[in-house]
């Protein structure tokens, strides 16, 4: 499913300054999007109106433009969350788990309920989904005393089982450690194709080694959009004519660690 | 045999029910049932070790409780008979006779309710009342609150030994133990309605729209029995209002 | 009008209401652990049912405090399943008086605690001299033996402890809560149904 925003822009107070100003984009279907900059530039605010979210929650908020879902256009933004067609992960994990089942299992299938699929297809779809996700062995754990990484594959785990056409993930490399991080990469490289997917980040790796495109943003502007491949050929332009302090000490906090993650983006920004 | 849960619901109501009409006299042996019943059936098993452990204590403060009924409506209620002296305090019978009444209706009330919790988990009770045709948002309000139950203490501790370590005193007047109380209880209200905000947007991302389905399938045998016991103990009930 | 108070409820138990009154009806039940560590002589068991009062509506608050009281029932003190009537009216009486801006001025935030103190007062004794004569299990029940000693009926002992303590109860609540509210940040405050309750013209 495409999604395309044209014009988007949003303020959650009127006295108060655009959270996100003239966003136009185009995702196709079934690729995935990775949305850059630093923490405040309005990423996760365009997440949320894709997803309905914010439409459904911020009534008293101010949108113009439009963004379309597939075939369905809202102007300016979808004004009820359009799950299960789009599936939204949080920035935290731990807020997505519902705190009314028991098991991860239960939790899975929870997803399902809401959306009154039929019981009898649960069983079959929650084990699929839990072995693409590898947490077969968590079947009957509590879902609270999951680790960071299980956590966030349970996560998509409940998103992925109602099989949304469309995914977002907001900052979903956060806290994951390597291992992690390469088993959330593995699990997007499987997406591709089959579902739309746009995840916000504001440290390059994940994107470089798992999106199609890149959208950066900063202070709710886009600075750049365009396929991955401009993007590293662009790289050094990057780096030096990125207007974003936040951006750079990232990196230069990066720069002295001595994580995978770091290392990555260190040689791929020339730090190494 | 073994009841399901409704039925259990059923007894236990049944007996708390029973507590309001019985004389002092069948309470205390209806009471002493539900001691029996808690240690020995398999119903009314406790759900864990704690929780018999649990019941046992309350037991335990139920008993005191209602000797101390029964002392101070004895001594404070005088009546028409003369009074008993006993350890050179006059105790009237009358008195007697109207504590016995409060605490043995008090201890069968109490040990029959909390005799339907001990054996049974508060998921289970949130199914039961969703049976019954409690609006299901209320069942999951109720599920929530066990989570937050289960999440709240260890919160306030952390809050708690943070404030100790800054130096926020937990003795002194009653003034400072009110401000120190404050300021545990700020952080806990201010993250627990950021936490409302996010919880209620995930749950409204994951399609929930207030309905949580039963954990397991309504016992179609259970009810009927639970229906029967309600029915023959109201029946009952109501002949002895009439009587 | 019942559709009008159908929707007014939908409302208050959707979006972030619904979990804020999971968490007031576990505050109600465990904001005791707190006073008992700080030997704080007060219940303040109607705190989470006053927060969800002001911050979500009356129809919230009643669900809070119904429910905190069943699960108290649940948990270990059976009696309080027969105190429904006056945790409703704290309910409804904290959310009448909220959205009449009593919770915008510390002022009236004391006379609203006491008024709520004397209608919970009312509304208990009656349930505890008929029922439990007298005896709830808690700390206050040697104020009502006192008042019994000195020849006062069992309805009287009770309302007589109700009118002393429940007042000095709710004010402290109610100030409470008016703290917690006052420096919340707008943006957070204007997601519950309640905002203008304390925000004012701002919400």
């Amino acid at each position: 499913m495409e999604i395309r925003l044209d014009g988007f822009s949003f303020q959650y107070v009127s006295s108060q300054p655009t959270v996100v100003s003239e966003v136009s984009v185009a995702v196709a279907s079934g690729a995935c999007c990775a949305i850059l900059g630093p923490t405040g530039a309005g990423k996760t605010t365009l997440l949320l109106a894709i997803s309905g979210a914010l439409g459904a929650q911020h009534s008293s908020g101010t949108g113009r433009g439009e963004i379309s879902v597939g075939p369905h256009v809202f102007r300016p933004m979808p004004d009820k969350v359009l799950f299960p067609q789009v599936g939204l992960c949080l920035q935290e994990p731990q807020i997505m788990i519902s705190g009314l089942r028991d098991t991860v299992y239960d939790e899975i299938k929870f997803s399902l309920e809401n959306i009154s699929v039929d019981p009898e297809l649960h069983e079959e779809q929650i084990v699929s989904v839990m072995e693409r996700l590898g947490i077969q062995h968590l079947r009957d754990r509590k879902p609270f005393t999951l680790s960071g990484g299980e956590l966030q594959r349970l996560t998509l785990a409940t998103l992925l089982v109602v099989q949304p056409p469309v995914l977002l993930l907001d900052e979903p490399g956060n806290s994951l450690d390597d291992d992690a991080l390469s088993r959330l990469v593995r699990i997007l490289r499987q997406l591709r194709g089959r579902t739309t997917v746009l995840f916000s980040d504001n440290q390059p790796d994940l994107a470089i080694l798992a999106a199609d495109s890149i959208l950066i943003m900063e202070d709710g502007e886009v600075i750049s959009f365009g396929d991955k491949k401009s993007f590293l050929k662009n790289l050094g332009e990057f780096k030096s004519s990125l207007p974003v302090r936040k951006w750079q000490d990232v990196i230069r906090v990066l720069s002295r660690s001595s994580s995978l993650r770091a290392k990555r983006v260190k040689k791929r920004f020339g730090l190494a | 045999m073994r009841f399901g849960t409704a039925s259990k619901f059923a007894l236990s109501a049944t007996l708390a029910l029973l507590a309001f009409f019985l004389p002092w006299q069948a309470s205390l042996v209806l009471f002493l049932c539900v001691v029996i019943l808690e240690i020995f059936s398999d119903t009314y098993k406790p759900i864990s070790a704690p929780a018999h452990k649990a019941f046992l204590r309350f037991l335990a403060y139920l008993v005191s409780l209602g000797l101390f009924m029964v002392f101070i409506n004895g001594l404070l209620i005088e009546g028409d008979d003369d009074a008993c002296i006993i350890l050179g305090l006059s105790f009237y019978p009358d008195g007697l006779a109207f504590g016995l009444n409060v605490a043995c209706r008090l201890m069968l009330l109490s040990s029959a309710i909390l005799l339907f919790f001990v054996s049974t988990p508060i998921k289970i009770f949130a199914d039961l009342l969703g049976y019954f045709g409690l609006p299901q948002k209320i069942i999951s309000i109720i599920l929530l609150t066990t989570f937050y139950l289960e999440q709240l203490p260890a919160r306030i501790r952390q809050i708690f030994w943070s404030q100790e370590a800054r130096g926020a005193p937990i003795k002194g007047n009653f003034i400072l133990r009110i401000r120190s109380f404050f300021s545990i209880l700020s952080p806990l209200v201010l993250s627990s309605l950021v936490e409302s905000v996010n919880r209620g947007m995930a749950l409204e991302l994951r399609g929930f729209r207030g309905q949580v389905p039963p954990s397991r399938p309504r016992d179609v045998r259970d009810f009927r029995l639970a229906y029967l016991i309600l029915s023959t103990s109201f029946v009952l009930l109501l002949w002895q209002v009439w009587k | 009008m019942i559709q009008s108070i159908k929707e007014r409820i939908r409302r208050e138990t959707s979006g972030p209401s619904l979990p804020l009154i999971g968490f007031s009806v576990a505050l109600n039940l465990t904001v005791g652990q707190i006073t008992g560590v700080l030997k704080i002589p007060v219940y303040l068991d109607s705190l989470g049912t006053v927060l969800t009062a002001v911050v979500s509506g009356p129809w919230a608050a009643v669900i809070a405090g119904c429910l905190s009281n069943l699960l108290a029932a649940a948990l270990g003190n059976p009696t309080m399943m027969f105190f429904l009537p006056p945790m409703i009216a704290i309910g409804i009486f904290t959310g009448l008086v909220a959205r009449a801006g009593w919770f915008r001025r510390s002022h009236l935030c004391v006379l609203g605690g006491v008024l709520q103190g004397l209608l919970a007062a009312l509304l208990s004794a009656p349930i505890s001299a008929h029922l439990f004569a007298g005896t709830t299990m808690g700390g206050a029940d040697f104020l009502v033996v006192y008042f019994r000693s000195r020849d006062y009926s069992i309805f009287e002992s009770v309302l007589f402890q109700g009118l002393l303590m429940d007042p000095v109860d709710k004010v402290i609540t109610y100030l409470l809560v008016f703290s917690l509210l006052r420096g919340l940040p707008e943006r957070l405050m204007n997601r519950f149904p309640g905002a203008a309750n304390v925000l004012g013209g701002k919400g």
